[in-house]
């Protein structure tokens, strides 16, 4: 049984269907690409998963604990195995670096601040943001922003971590940290599902790529540098830029260059 | 010409400064009652469409549409109606929290509109409940936003609290008729007290600045 087991998820607005029947099979580690034309229903299938989009009908498995998503308790389980980094990262302004990175361990999962905060500082020192720990949001930068987003999900410990365009607003070399941080926490067991429109990206750091059109799964590939051996899957990445020659994300194999 | 003649009114001046408290007194206690009230009334109009929405903004509008020494004459006078006995002081302190009450709902309503519609999604992934979301994310956030103008709202209510003196309560405006009755030197002791009035509000400007910037490196 795959570790993760997404199947038969169906959301409705009114009488439009934005996903239909979709699914999705991950093992432990492994890093899933959304990928497909914009409205294809990407972003719809990653809210679906943290519970963030109410669903018609389907079911997901985590490590064989299966989840009727469109029983209302669901969201609250799904949320308990997931994080998510939103697009616009969403780090609360009024608070620091630090406190955003320790407000949900302390005020949710009751653990003692200090120990928290101990925490938060070395993630912030792994993702070489030590000195910004006491400084606002706003005065980072986009790329530090998005770093902390994804510590501030790391800090929740989840099974599962999904991105929203997680490399759509940093430079190419902020494009490469991303892509080795995501690589370490794969290769820690992290199992990891990003929605990107960066095809160098999902070829070079994807296992599993989910191509979506039209609400459906038509496509699923694997990835890193095997795209093309699904047709479909290369040939949308050959016509929305994929080349991972020239990926600035670094390959899976040699992730530090 | 008559002189200005201020002894008189220095002479009663530890009297008319001890109704500095007083005023100090009736304006936090109806703006913190009223600020508990308006954060239940935001929210109402924050989580709601239907008719508690429109309830909450009926009560804004009816109590920023009427004069507040009617409004508290109206406490004052149904409260007793009611069979409830309470002091000038209270009547006024509820007629102003009432009133605060309808203008905070406002500044807080405008703050909460500002929050990043982002922040709700987050909050509910990092498993915040309700109740925690508005105490951590949402309230801190609009009440930092609107800051200036909750501060303005409270020197706003310093100065009205004036208003006391109508009803008995021997406020700083209270004492000043006080001493003007009993000194005939009425236009000197209204000097000094809106003197008094004026330092008192500069000072609040400088402890606002303060604690705004305390509550900014408190993060």
């Amino acid at each position: 049984m795959p570790y993760i087991d997404v199947r038969d998820v169906c959301v409705r607005h009114g009488k439009n269907e934005t996903l239909r029947h979709a699914g999705f099979e991950a093992e432990r580690g492994d890093i899933v690409s959304f990928i497909g034309p914009s409205g294809s229903g990407k972003t719809t299938f990653l809210r679906t998963l943290i519970g963030l989009q109410p669903v018609w009908q389907g079911q997901m498995g985590v490590n064989g604990r299966i989840v009727d998503m469109a029983a209302p308790a669901s969201a609250r389980i799904l949320r308990e195995q997931a994080a998510i980094v939103f697009q616009q990262y969403g780090l609360f302004g009024h608070m620091s670096v630090l406190r955003n990175l320790t407000l949900a361990p302390t005020v949710v999962a009751k653990r003692s601040r200090r120990e928290a905060e101990h925490e938060a500082r070395a993630l912030l020192e792994r993702l070489g943001l030590a000195d910004k720990a006491d400084v606002l949001p706003a005065d980072l930068s986009g790329g530090q922003k998005q770093r902390v987003a994804i510590a501030r999900a790391l800090m929740l410990r989840p099974a599962l971590l999904l991105l929203d365009e997680p490399t759509s607003a940093l430079d190419p070399h902020k494009v490469r940290d991303v892509g080795v941080l995501l690589r370490d926490l794969a290769q820690d067991g992290m199992t990891i599902i990003q929605v990107s429109h960066a095809m160098g990206v999902v070829s070079s750091l994807s296992d599993r790529i989910v191509l979506l059109e039209d609400g459906q799964v038509r496509a699923v590939g694997t990835g890193c540098g095997d795209a093309a051996q699904q047709p479909d899957i290369a040939a949308f990445m050959n016509t929305h830029g994929g080349d991972a020659a020239t990926d600035p994300a670094g390959s899976r194999s040699d992730p530090e260059h | 010409m008559t002189r200005l003649d201020f002894r008189p009114v220095f002479a009663h001046l530890p009297f008319l400064l001890g109704g500095v408290g007083v005023t100090i007194l009736i304006a936090t206690l109806a703006f913190v009652f009223g600020l508990s009230l308006a954060v239940a009334l935001a929210v109402l109009r924050f989580e709601n469409q239907g008719a508690w929405r429109r309830l909450s903004r009926s009560y804004s509008t009816a109590l920023t549409n009427t004069p507040q020494l009617s409004q508290i004459f109206a406490v004052f006078y149904c409260l007793p109606l009611m069979g409830l006995m309470v002091s000038p002081f209270l009547s006024v302190v509820i007629g102003m929290t009432l009133n605060a009450a309808a203008y905070l709902a406002d500044i807080l309503g405008a703050g909460m509109a500002r929050v990043p519609p982002v922040y709700h999604e987050v909050a509910l992934t990092l498993g915040l409940n309700r109740r925690q979301t508005y105490l951590r994310v949402i309230l801190p956030y609009a009440g930092r936003a609107m800051f200036p103008a909750l501060a303005n709202h409270f020197q706003i209510m310093i100065l009205g609290s004036a208003m006391a003196s109508i009803f008995g309560v021997e406020d700083l405006t209270g004492r000043a008729y006080d001493i003007g009755s009993t000194t005939f030197r009425i236009l000197e002791v209204m000097l000094v007290t809106g003197g008094l009035y004026a330092l008192l509000s500069f000072a609040l400007t400088g402890v606002f600045a303060l604690f705004r910037r305390t509550m900014e490196r408190m993060v």
